[in-house]
């Protein structure tokens, strides 16, 4: 390691563009408080609407149509571009100095500069009809239809005789949001309130603990809607000849009731925007399970992405209120402001140590790293403002080329060998040592809260700390068997709880190809570990060491120690 | 049990309940199931259910209502009204069920037996010769065996 490179801090000049994905209020509202900041902003959107759909947020018309079209009207901004029916292209660069290739509708591509990338594009709505199998008709229409009937001024809910019946569809399985509950309610309350309806309201997920949604189901059972709540069932809709039956089983009464309403009403989904998949293959940022553009993992809350430098806020992570979406606007602006709004960065000193000789250019460091921190030049090249330092790059080189400072393989080693030979000298007759690896964002947390609350670690058991589970290579395991470990374990976080995205699913994958190794060497498997815990959990990782020290202690000393001892 | 067609329903039968005392806070029940919890007649026999009939009553389910037999089973001890958490009053509303019921002429045949002992003697239980026999044996004044004046209560069906 004599002859490592070891990158002193510098400057690097950063752009001070941001470029924001559209289309909607969010958006728009970001850009908005960008510009006002003196940051040049690009906002484009694959669509032609710039302002977007209001009712994507639960919100009435009214209340956006004062923020999206005005800004776009007012720019005389020479800072602000708009490019509507635009997509991405290409994408590379980094953190402060992204390079990105446009192209608009004219197939004309454009490569742009930004520093920061803010994603803020808005779900489209599908109707539920597919969902139940009906088609839509004059009695079973959207919930989009109803809302514009009712602020129409012609009347098609008052009826001569008896009152209208109208049923609403709402909360089942088909991603029912909060939002379009919110709609469904307060069009049920029109209809009930001022047109007089008997409104029925079919449910299963009813999500009242969203803001102000309890209020709002009172004022509709005030005005006479009644609600149906169903866990078991669902409801049969057969739409025949014009007519419509609903048959639902009645929960409160263990019978069957059946309706024929004059209008049967299905919300709709909020459904992510169709070219995310690709998006987000180009952009190097995971999707969530339902194809939004932040993916599902306890870490990107409530506005990151694993990638440095490009923020999924409001309506690009599934629905959100119209509140939410500028709070996290804010945020997402102050973020970008420590970033890109000096004009340049100071990278941090050389947090991984690359050895070129040791390269063998095979890139796994850079299909391995989950922030897309390293880009390929003929030889990797390591971007500190993407990196976390988390060390999966440095685990996965198979010539041991890629160091991360304070976790350097030799230091590893080292420690290794002190907890093994210091238990030899302190405790010869019980001959008993454990190795545990601890990720140093849950483990090590979790270890001194179970000091804390008074948990003592058996003398035997010595805990390494590691950036990350993901860091732990598989030379390290066999390393500590080697040097007599009885038992070795790694604990890392629990699943989609990594903060670099894989780290603790590749530890448990290189635990288990060890464990083969063991078996076919003659140990047992049940000597090597893998753990899962939260940085709260000190109770749990009482809870797993002594178990652990249970198994080992049962299986005895490991063949391999005698050896050592000698 | 049978099913229900809402045809049947009546929408005015909720208007109407929620114009009187006992029935205008009918609306706000959800459904949490802490009156039938609460009642120690459901604990006995379970066709008699509050929130059944709450909700049959919901729907707008009329003669379900009030031909059925459970409303009279309640017996007014006010454990569903003290503790429904929407201040549902619970057991006021069962009166006021009992009280169309019987406008609607729905009254069980006990209830309507018991109507015509009070109308006759003006007691459930009548008096008769041999009490005020009994009562002058140990010095008390005697009683009228029967109550003209409350059979006015009681108008003529």
């Amino acid at each position: 390691m004599d002859k490592i490179k070891n990158s002193t801090p510098k400057d690097i000049p950063v752009s001070r563009r941001v470029l924001i994905l559209g289309p909607g209020a969010v958006s728009v509202f970001a850009a908005r408080e960008l510009t006002k900041m003196g940051y040049e902003v690009i906002l484009i959107s694959p669509s032609k609407n710039m302002a977007g759909n209001p009712r994507v947020y639960g919100a009435e018309k009214s209340e956006t149509t004062a923020v999206a079209p005005a800004l776009i009207e007012e720019n005389g901004d020479d800072r602000l571009r708009i490019l509507p029916s635009t997509e991405i292209l290409e994408f590379g660069g980094y953190p402060g100095n992204f390079k990105i290739k446009i192209q608009d509708k004219e197939n004309r591509d454009e490569i742009v500069e930004a520093g920061a990338i803010i994603l803020a594009n808005e779900p489209f709505l599908k109707t539920g009809f597919d969902n139940w199998g009906i088609k839509e008709s004059e009695t079973v229409r959207s919930l989009l239809w109803l809302e514009s009937a009712l602020s129409s001024s012609e009347d098609c809910f008052i009826s001569q005789d008896l009152p209208l019946k109208t049923v609403f569809i709402c909360g089942f399985k088909h991603h029912s949001t909060p939002f379009s509950q919110q709609r469904a309610i307060k069009a049920a309350v029109k209809l009930a309130k001022e047109k007089k309806n008997e409104v029925l309201f079919i449910t299963e997920h009813f999500k009242v603990a969203h803001l102000g949604m309890e209020r709002l189901t009172r004022i509709a059972r005030e005005a006479g809607v009644l609600f149906v709540k169903l866990s078991e069932t669902i409801p049969e809709i057969k739409n025949k000849d014009n007519k419509t039956t609903v048959i639902y089983h009645d929960e409160t009464l263990d019978q069957k009731i059946k309706v024929e309403p004059d209008y049967l009403v299905l919300e709709e989904a909020y459904e992510a925007p169709d070219g995310n998949t690709l998006l987000a293959k180009r952009l190097g940022v995971n999707l969530d399970t339902n194809g939004f553009l932040q993916g599902d993992n306890i870490h990107n809350q409530p506005i990151y992405t694993n990638r440095n430098g490009i923020w999924a806020i409001g309506p690009a992570k599934g629905p959100v209120s119209l509140e939410e979406g500028f709070e996290e606007t804010k945020a997402a602006v102050l973020d970008i402001h420590g970033l890109v709004g000096q004009g340049d960065w100071v990278e941090a000193k050389g947090r991984v140590i690359f050895d070129e000789r040791r390269c063998g250019e095979c890139l796994t460091c850079y299909r391995l790293c989950p922030h897309s921190a390293i880009s390929f030049e003929a030889r990797p090249i390591f971007h500190e403002s993407a990196c976390r330092a988390c060390g999966i790059c440095a685990a996965g080189c198979p010539g041991d080329a890629i160091q991360i400072a304070h976790f350097i393989d030799d230091e590893i080693d080292t420690q290794i060998e002190d907890a093994i030979i210091t238990e030899c000298e302190q405790k010869k007759e019980s001959g008993f040592r454990v190795i545990v690896f601890c990720c140093e964002n849950s483990a090590v947390e979790a270890a001194r809260i179970a000091a804390f609350k008074g948990f003592k670690l058996p003398r035997e058991i010595k805990l390494i700390t590691v950036p990350c589970a993901g860091r732990v290579d598989l030379s390290y395991l066999l390393k500590a068997f080697e040097s007599g470990a009885d038992g070795v374990a790694v604990f890392g976080c629990h699943h989609e709880s990594c903060k670099s995205v894989m780290g603790n699913t590749l530890a448990k994958k290189r635990v288990e190809l060890i464990k083969g190794a063991l078996e076919e060497a003659g140990l047992e498997k049940e000597r090597l570990f893998f753990g899962s815990m939260a940085p709260g959990m000190g109770f749990e990782f009482e809870k797993i060491v002594t178990e652990m020290e249970n198994t080992i202690r049962a299986l005895g000393q490991s063949p391999l120690q005698k050896t050592a001892d000698r | 049990m049978s099913d229900l067609n809402l045809k049947s329903a009546d929408a005015t039968f909720i208007h109407e309940l929620t114009e009187q005392p006992g029935g205008e806070k009918v609306r706000a029940c959800f459904t949490c199931k802490t009156c039938s919890a609460s009642c120690p007649i459901t604990a006995v026999n379970e066709t008699f259910n509050p929130l059944r009939i709450i909700r049959l009553a919901l729907y707008g389910f009329r003669d379900q209502v009030l031909g059925s037999d459970f409303i009279w089973l309640c017996s007014s001890c006010y454990s569903c009204q003290e503790r429904c958490p929407q201040g549902v009053c619970i057991a006021d509303f069962m009166t006021l069920l009992k009280n169309m019921a019987v406008k609607a002429g729905y009254a069980p045949t006990g209830i309507r037996a018991q109507k015509n002992l009070v109308t006759k003697d003006g007691r459930i239980y009548p008096l008769d010769d041999f009490d005020n026999k009994k009562r002058k044996k140990i010095g008390l004044p005697q009683l009228p065996t029967t109550c003209e004046v409350v059979k006015r209560l009681f108008p003529e069906e």
